[in-house]
């Protein structure tokens, strides 16, 4: 089993939209696959149509994880199964802070899916904290969607520093640039002084486009109605190049 | 879950479902794929596949073998036999339907299959349906997608519960039911309603009647399917049923007629004998050659190809006896003796004839039994299976009177024992037959024929140690509690 966080601490970058088309693809694949919606916003539920029970999680989704297995819900597509977001996971820092390893939480929460799947993706809220550490620590890949502008090279940089604070594995950091638009020079420029700085970067770039912004409409990923498009193949390398360093 | 229903319009069905309750009116059904196919079934003549709810189908160029449990394998061909399967998983659960039946084309069904999800007022799938319909039917499979269970219970509430189906059977063999197919009703095992006070002619008459003529349906098959060798098979069991009971009441009926019923039915078995061991041997061809080594190979193939030779002869003269003046002649004449039976005015009732046979007979196995010992010679190993033979079909009678339950439960202590006097003399004969053949077979042949039947010699030995642990085991005081039990009831 393999893990995959989708994460930045900007919103708005296409973390949600990636977790998204990656699961759909990864299940096409034929990866049991697990897409977990910790941003209590619950984009990635919306676009699955899942949702939570109401009621309260407490502290339960680090302690019991026969309750977590409960709010599991098949996607539409096989292979594919989602853990919806809940107003509980508001809570994550403080449930984290009351165990003695925070850090360590999730990656034993996720081991209890082993048998069941080969993949999890996670898909993060853009905050820097105690559960993005967790986060970072359980993760065999962080995947960081980052728009090529000043402040994103900014952002790259406070994460990279991060991950050398806390004594993490700077390997996992994974980037690639989303939402580019290639008439502005601005992306251009961005794209190749971040290159240079960072070869960790996949080569793949997701540009701007109109059928990514309507996954919100249609609620479906990229694949189920837009297979056609330019930017689906675009997506697709982009769960190649993901598959490859898994 | 799963259920049965009549109509012609899935989304009708669905959407009157749907409309019945409140909770789920605002979902709706969607049609995701749907295909149609030729599926033509296949069974022997005994539609023993069907009997055990299982599938033999060619679908679009594919044949599948297909499990109760609806686990589809699919085979290279259509087999013609279970043997003929090469993956030997699969030959051994066919063979255990089929046996040594032969498959061919039973009934052709248009079948159309539908994926259809069930979606929540959010658009969600919540539960999967497969609808496999014929031009009536349909049959409806849903399975709820994780998370969703209770709205799938919800849905299954609004289902007719007369509709569902709980037994366990391909979607296929439930349509071929509910298609208008019936199953053959031909079986070697027939149920005999006696009563206790019966006299045992009408009973033995009764009996022989009934098995007599289901022997004769035989004829048909054996004349028509040259390869299908049960046909053979069960006009045989047929006729030695009759024999077995009829010997049984040798004392109780009229000496005369007994012995010319006897003489008679002899005379139809012995027409049948030569072929029936020879098909067999045919039939187990695969494992002969198991039972030699590479450097005899050549000898049994001259072997075997002389047994086909012979087995070709021997169904064509089998052929032109059945279809015979005389044959017709043998058949009417055993309808009159068994007739005869009704015929005589009977003090007797069946129930403590056979109950005093039952003694007698079960004193018997025990007296042969025990005095058999390491070195006691073969006859009285031979001896022990005939009377052996006789409770057989003593108990094998006794199960049709009401509340028998002990004579089976005798049969079932006796089995063990009896299949091991079985292949002890199978072991004798094989070794007599081989030898036999041997004198006028050319020498590569010959050697494999007796190299062959040296095999059988030394297979005797083990299974004569079997059988005198298998007579202690049957020997036991629970086997004459339940003979006791059925002797008085
Ligand atoms: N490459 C893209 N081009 C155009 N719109 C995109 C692209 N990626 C994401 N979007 C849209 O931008 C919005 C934010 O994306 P989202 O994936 O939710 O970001 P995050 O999860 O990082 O907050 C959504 O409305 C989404 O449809
Ligand atoms: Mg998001």
């Amino acid at each position: 089993m393999k893990t995959l966080a989708c994460y930045s601490m900007k919103g708005g970058v296409g973390k949600t939209a990636t977790a998204v088309n990656i699961a759909w693809f990864a299940a096409r694949a034929g990866y049991k696959t697990l897409l977990i919606d910790l941003d209590p916003q619950g984009a990635s539920s919306f676009y699955f149509r899942v949702k939570s029970k109401k009621k309260p999680w407490d502290e339960k989704f680090f302690q019991d994880h026969e309750y977590l297995l409960k709010h599991i819900k098949e996607a539409d597509y096989e292979n594919l199964d989602v853990l919806p977001a809940h107003f509980s996971f508001r809570n994550f820092d403080i449930n984290l802070s009351d165990i003695s390893k925070p850090e360590k939480g999730l990656k034993k929460v996720l081991k209890g899916f082993k048998s069941s799947y080969d993949l999890i993706i996670l898909d993060c809220p853009p905050t820097i904290s105690n559960l993005s550490e967790a986060v970072f620590y359980t993760s065999d890949l962080v995947l960081v969607p980052v728009i090529p502008t000043t402040l994103s090279e900014r952002t790259l940089d406070q994460l990279y520093q991060y991950f050398d604070e806390y004594k993490l594995n700077t390997d996992k950091i994974t980037p690639f640039f989303s939402m580019v638009q290639k008439q502005k020079h601005m992306h251009a420029d961005s794209i190749t002084r971040l290159k240079e700085r960072y070869s960790s970067f996949i080569d793949v770039t997701i540009p701007f486009a109109a059928d990514l912004e309507k996954m919100g409409e249609h609620r479906q990923p990229l694949g189920e109605f837009a297979s056609g498009k330019p930017v689906f193949t675009h997506v697709q390398s982009l769960w190649q190049a993901v598959r490859e360093r898994l | 879950m799963r259920w049965l229903i009549k109509t012609d319009s899935v989304i009708h069905f669905l959407q009157e479902t749907l409309q019945k309750s409140a909770k789920l009116s605002a979902f709706r059904a969607d049609l995701n794929s749907e295909e149609s196919h030729q599926i033509s079934f296949f069974d022997d003549f005994e539609d023993h596949i069907f009997k055990q709810k299982a599938c033999l189908i060619k679908q679009d160029d594919s044949f599948y073998w297909i499990s109760p449990e609806q686990t589809h394998h699919l085979l290279p061909q259509l087999p013609k036999f279970a043997h003929h399967i090469e993956d030997e998983d699969i030959a051994e659960q066919l063979n255990k339907v089929v046996g040594a039946r032969k498959l061919g084309l039973q009934k052709n069904i248009l079948v159309t299959r539908q994926q259809w999800v069930l979606r929540d007022n959010e658009g969600k799938v919540i539960l999967r349906l497969t609808a496999t319909c014929d031009s009536q039917h349909c049959l409806l499979t849903a399975t709820a997608l994780r998370g969703y269970e209770k709205q799938a219970r919800s849905f299954a509430k609004q289902m007719p519960t007369d509709n569902e189906i709980t037994e366990i059977a391909p979607d296929y063999h439930l349509l071929l039911a509910h298609s208008g197919f019936t199953p053959t009703t031909y079986s070697l095992s027939l149920k005999f309603n006696l009563t206790a006070d019966m006299p045992p002619e009408q009973a033995v008459h009764q009996y022989a009647y009934t098995y007599f003529n289901l022997a004769r349906e035989n004829e048909a098959g054996i004349l028509a399917h040259n390869d299908d060798i049960e046909f053979l098979h069960d006009y045989r069991v047929a006729i030695r049923k009759i024999r077995g009971l009829i010997s049984l009441f040798k004392k109780q009926l009229p000496k005369t007629l007994i012995s010319e019923l006897q003489q008679e039915l002899a005379f139809l078995a012995k027409k049948t004998n030569e072929l029936r061991d020879l098909d067999v041997y045919l039939h187990n061809k695969k494992s002969f050659f198991n039972r030699l080594d590479t450097n005899h190979q050549k000898g049994l193939e001259q072997l075997f190809s002389a047994f086909e030779a012979r087995q070709r002869g021997c169904r064509r003269e089998l052929k032109s006896w059945l279809s015979s003046q005389n044959y017709q002649q043998k058949v009417d004449h055993i309808y009159h003796l068994i007739s005869c039976l009704l015929q005589i005015d009977s003090q007797q009732s069946i129930q403590p004839c056979l109950q005093k046979l039952l003694r007698k007979n079960y004193k018997k196995v025990l007296a042969t039994g025990q005095s058999i010992h390491a070195k006691s010679p073969d006859e009285e190993v031979h001896e022990l299976r005939l009377s052996c033979k006789k409770l057989r079909y003593l108990t094998e009678y006794m199960q049709q009177l009401p509340a028998a339950q002990a004579a089976s439960q005798i049969q079932k202590k006796l089995k063990k024992l009896q299949n091991s006097l079985g292949d002890f003399n199978d072991n004798s004969v094989q070794q007599n037959k081989l030898r036999q053949f041997a004198e006028n077979a050319p020498a590569t042949a010959a050697q494999a024929a007796i190299m062959l039947a040296e095999t059988y010699a030394s297979e005797q030995k083990s299974v004569r140690k079997k059988i005198q642990k298998q007579f202690a085991e049957f020997a036991k005081a629970d086997t004459q509690q339940l003979v006791k039990q059925l002797s008085q009831a």
